[in-house]
């Protein structure tokens, strides 16, 4: 199931692993009000406390180069052109786009070779970048007529499908409300669509027959196939409190999870038949995460959420390390629901206390455990979960938690930390072991942590910081499950970061007007940048 | 090789080194002293009045009520912790007669034959600062040289003639080695010396584990956790004592951290590990109890309860711990091979009319002088420790000063109690005899103390301000006390006592080292020699 919840991209080949973008400096998200967002707004407090803020998603995507297989394309708006760069030859070939390629994404291999995607934003049509033979690069350039505006791009996982789409950001009246098909093809076939107002999100199941659009009405909908059969199957409205709402959508297309803020229940609506299943909870949830294949959700409700009234907020905004006095009235709940259980039978889902204020969680892959934390609060600490015996440990990071991130293979994860009190680092990073009670690995940084990708088999990851004019933008490779880090200082501001599993190879491209892109051989620490490859001349160092 | 103060002094958690050959006792490095209430002599020595009082102290009792606070009785504001002074200092380290010496300035290593004088130099990495002594099965003289400015270490052996040396990368901020004592595995990692000099992102979580029996095999990078304090190494296991836990590493053919024991945030920092790397002695500041954890099983911990707040623990290599609970003036003894689950291998015993908050034992366990850091209690409790009909008779000894620490001599015959002096920037030390009843002998210092060493038959007290750098040899148990001036800021201090001789590293453009005899008195002074040009004084 891929997903696309900004504008920009957010990168579903397997070889990426995955990417998260994390900075102080970033919006939350780029959703107006009215859509849906990642934390929820809370309800009025009651106990005259000051509200917690909610909890945040910090997850995003960049207008940014794209890797596919051994590719990376790049997409010059000023040139029209896209430069395709073998990552293992360094070889690079510039391929013509329409006016102002912009938006780029990946396309899978599957339905065709892979290649790439790029919407052009001055000629209202897409660039399909196919490639037709990976070895020698040889890649075909053809361009399909999308709608105006389009700036997103949703992607089915064999590439049989991409839908461009128009996440909305700023002012008027606008729905946005067009959406293009496309079948990449050397015959790409073409259909454009009317959705809800302003879509935040396009979900296209696992099996590429449906695609969910999430709006601010509710839920449409598509029956992806022959473009004389694609169209609408039906639409949900769903409601919102505040202009706010959180829909999770399983990878099959089948089930919809919409958390609502303020509300103690997890509406459950299935896509195919229409039936709403409303799930009574101890309170509301703040955060939900779904497993990757969808059988299994995890939600949690934070003290100042439950409705039992057993774990009321001491007032206290800052749970440091020493915290301990403050946790005693902190306890939070966090909640598995196996979903199939769940339809037949709402009240079967599983709870754990956490002593603790927690908001946010999040499942690994293998769902072997769950992460706990909040980044409402300056809390330290991560709490482990084990989901088959339910037992619990806190790993103290030392540092605000801003955000973690699990492994593929769910055994360690990657914390990015706000810098502790007396730091005068800019920001902080941790990595911490799951699968076994090892100490976490904390590491400042002297620039905000803004990119971290983990390799496809979990044992690497690349996390990038963005300078400004007063720090350069850093590079870190952290290996698991040694925790070792290297560092390696970009020439350049830092775009975004991938990790090209098959060759060990991270990638950073950077800001440049000529186009500069860092490769750094993983195993080995080697560093070569690339820089001027859109001028046909590159300078490699 | 160079023995904290006081706890890692005496025992083998904090051991950074096997101690080296038969040569070297114990060298510590001080922090500087702050002012006291006392003044000195022109020799530095102190006469005693009548009442046993020094001059200028009008009388005052030098024990019981000067600047006592905090006893828990009559209201009065609790005493702090005590302290421990663990101000690391980069000894010149002694194998056999030989003396490694680094000069960060140079880049050099000089290795100085303490017979003759005669210099040898080898250029190592930039900034080459701290020197460790390795084991050596084949009589070489070996050392570590860890070289700051390139982040790497210098192996040297001497093999009569010239000096070898192996580059090793290690992790950045390395400034401390651990050597298994049949000098296979040496362990590199880095220890926050100056509280806050580190930001608190940085963790110094990075260790490097080397094979020294094999170059050809990389350092091995582990991640330990945060703040490392010691590494005690034993055959097929390194045990890390970190900030907030004991990390657990394999030694073999594959090194890995194996194991990790969390003991709360901050538990690291008062955590005694045996020299066999079996068992850990972890105090929780006030807690009225402390725990001894099996590092094999990592059961449970057995816990021994105290009257009160447990103040210090100390752990000897001969297995002998003795805790302090100051509040109860509570002194509890035993040997760790004989706790079992009962009390019935624990001696207790209280200490009146003194406060007591810390204790340093000597290396074979026989005796310990107990004081504190936290109140101006002007005397030390001396405690024997041997078993027999002495066990745990205590005696108290007047010093006329306050306490920053106390270094015993390795026979527990001797200590050295020093501390800051009668004026601001002065230092004072007293000489106490443990195996005899006799008045301390009490020298005051015209600076702070940076140093002291002592073996069975002397020591050596090393002293420096921006006015004046002085050393103080001392013969025991005469308990004559000479001075001498020093010509540069002593960096260091040993004695070998093979040759029966101190000597004291300074700071010099190109190296300078004085030896002075500690019974003959006999001073010659070592400049120069990293021009090749020695200059003998």
């Amino acid at each position: 199931m891929i997903v696309l919840t900004n504008r920009g991209f957010f990168f579903a080949c397997a070889a990426l692993g995955l990417v998260i973008a994390c900075s102080a400096g970033r919006p939350v998200s780029d959703y107006e009000p009215g859509t849906s967002a990642g934390g929820s707004p809370l309800g009025s407090g009651g106990s005259g406390a000051v509200p917690v803020p909610p909890e945040q998603e910090l997850e995003g995507s960049f207008q940014a180069p794209v890797v596919s297989g051994r590719l990376v394309f790049s997409a010059n708006p000023s040139s029209n052109r896209v430069a395709q760069i073998d990552v293992e030859t360094l070889a690079v070939r510039v391929l013509d786009a329409g006016h102002a390629p912009t938006y780029l994404a990946p396309l899978p291999t599957g339905a065709t070779e892979g290649g790439a995607l790029v919407l052009n934003t001055r000629s209202r049509d897409a660039s399909l970048l196919l490639l037709s033979n990976e070895e020698a690069g040889e890649t075909r350039s053809l361009r399909v007529p999308v709608h105006e505006g389009a700036n997103s791009w949703a992607i089915g996982a064999s590439g049989r499908f991409a839908i461009a789409w128009t996440a909305s950001g700023g002012s008027g009246s606008d729905g946005h409300q067009d959406i293009t098909i496309i079948e990449p093809s050397e015959r790409p076939d073409v259909m454009q669509l009317g959705v809800g107002y302003r879509p935040t999100a396009i979900h296209i199941s696992e099996d590429e027959t449906r695609a969910v659009v999430v709006s601010n009405p509710g839920l449409t909908v598509i029956e992806l196939g022959e473009a004389a059969t694609s169209g609408v199957l039906r639409e949900y409205p769903l409601p919102m409190v505040d202009g706010a709402r959180d829909v999770s959508v399983t990878p099959d297309g089948r089930l919809a999870l919409v958390r609502l803020p303020g509300q103690g229940s997890l509406l459950i609506l299935d896509l195919e038949t229409g039936e709403e299943i409303a799930i009574p909870l101890p309170g509301e949830l703040s955060d939900l995460d779904l497993s990757r294949d969808g059988a299994l959700a995890v939600g949690v409700i934070r003290p100042d959420g439950r409705d039992d009234g057993e774990a009321s907020m001491g007032g206290a905004d800052n749970l440091g390390s020493a915290g301990a006095a403050s946790q005693d009235a902190q306890k939070s709940l966090v909640l598995t629901f196996p979903l199939e259980r769940i339809l037949s039978n709402p009240s079967q889902f599983d709870v754990v206390e956490v002593e603790d204020f927690v908001g946010s969680v999040s499942l690994t892959e293998d769902q072997r455990s769950i992460l706990a934390f909040t980044n409402a609060l300056a809390n330290p600490r991560v709490w482990i979960i084990d989901a088959e015996t339910r037992s619990q440990r806190a790993v103290d990071l030392r540092a605000p938690v801003k955000s973690v991130l699990p492994s593929p293979d769910g055994r360690h994860a990657v914390a990015v930390l706000s810098p502790p009190s007396g730091s005068t680092s800019r920001g902080a990073v941790a990595f911490l072991p799951i699968d076994r009670p090892l100490p976490p690995r904390i590491e400042g940084t002297s620039s905000l942590v803004f990119h971290v990708v983990f390799s496809p088999e979990g044992d690497r990851a690349l996390i990038t910081t963005r300078g400004d004019s007063s720090t350069k933008s850093v590079a870190l490779v952290a290996g698991f499950p040694t925790l070792s880090v290297q560092s390696f200082e970009l020439p350049s501001l830092a775009l975004a970061a991938f990790i090209v599993g098959p060759l060990e190879k991270g990638i950073v491209s950077q800001a440049h007007p000529e186009g500069r892109i860092t490769f750094i051989d993983l195993p080995r620490g080697e560093v070569v940048t690339l820089t001027g490859y859109e001028l046909g001349s590159r300078v490699i160092e | 090789m160079i023995l904290k103060r006081k706890r890692e002094q005496i025992s083998a958690r904090a051991r950074l080194l096997p101690l080296i050959l038969a040569g070297l006792v114990l060298s510590v490095g001080l922090a500087s002293g702050c002012s006291a209430s006392e003044s000195g002599g022109a020799d530095g020595s102190f006469v005693w009045d009548d009442l046993g009082n020094l001059p200028g102290t009008g009388g005052r009792s030098s024990g019981g009520d000067d600047g006592l606070t905090g006893d828990g009785q009559g209201g009065a504001p609790p005493l702090p912790e005590e302290q421990e002074d663990e101000s690391a200092f980069r000894a010149p380290v002694a194998t056999g007669s030989f003396l490694w010496s680094a000069n960060p300035e140079s880049g050099r290593v000089a290795l100085l034959d303490a017979r003759d004088a005669s210099v040898r130099l080898l250029s190592a990495g930039l900034r080459p600062t701290e020197v460790f002594g390795l084991p050596s099965p084949s009589g070489k003289p070996r050392a570590i040289v860890q070289n700051q400015g390139s982040s790497d270490a210098s192996i040297l052996t001497f093999d009569g003639e010239s000096i070898s040396e192996q580059r090793i990368v290690t992790p950045e901020f390395t400034n401390r080695w651990a050597v298994s004592d049949d000098g296979k595995w040496a362990v590199a990692f880095g220890v926050e010396e100056k509280k806050g000099s580190f930001d608190p992102t940085q963790g110094l979580q990075e260790i490097a584990v080397v094979d020294l029996e094999d170059f050809e095999r990389p350092p091995v990078r582990l991640t330990v956790g945060y703040r490392p304090r010691s590494v005690v190494l034993r055959e097929e296991r390194a045990v890390v004592v970190c900030e907030d836990g004991i990390a657990l590493v394999s030694l073999g053919d594959t090194v890995e951290l194996e194991d990790w024991l969390e003991l709360g945030p901050g538990a690291g920092l008062d955590t005694s590990v045996t020299a066999d790397g079996l068992r850990a002695l972890v105090r929780h500041p006030g807690e009225s109890s402390f725990e001894v954890f099996d590092l094999e099983s990592l059961g449970e911990p057995r816990r021994v309860v105290m009257g009160g707040s447990v103040t210090d623990v100390d752990l000897t290599d001969s297995g002998r711990v003795v805790a302090v609970a100051r509040d109860a003036g509570e002194v509890v003894t035993f040997l760790l091979d004989e706790l079992d689950e009962t009390d019935a291998a624990i001696a207790r015993t209280t200490i009146d009319d003194a406060v007591i908050g810390s204790a340093a034992v000597a290396k074979n366990g026989d005796r310990a002088v107990l004081y504190t850091t936290a109140a101006r209690d002007k005397q030390v409790t001396a405690i024997d420790l041997r078993p027999g009909a002495d066990f745990l008779k205590s005696r108290k000894v007047s010093i006329q000063h306050a306490i920053t620490g106390v270094v015993l001599s390795d026979d527990g015959a001797s200590a050295i109690v020093y501390g800051p002096g009668a004026e601001s920037g002065k230092g004072a030390f007293s000489v106490v005899t443990l195996d005899r009843e006799r008045f301390a002998r009490v020298v005051g210092t015209n600076a702070p103390i940076q140093a002291v060493s002592v073996a069975s038959f002397g020591f050596l007290v090393a002293a420096h301000s921006s006015a004046v750098s002085e050393a103080h040899v001392g013969r025991l148990p005469e308990l004559g006390v000479d001075r001498f001036v020093l010509g540069s800021r002593p960096l260091s201090i040993g004695i070998l006592e093979a040759e029966g001789v101190g000597y004291v590293a300074q700071a010099h453009p190109e190296g300078r080292i004085t030896f002075i005899g500690i019974r003959s008195g006999e001073v010659r002074s070592v400049s120069g020699y990293e021009l090749s040009a020695e200059v003998v004084e």
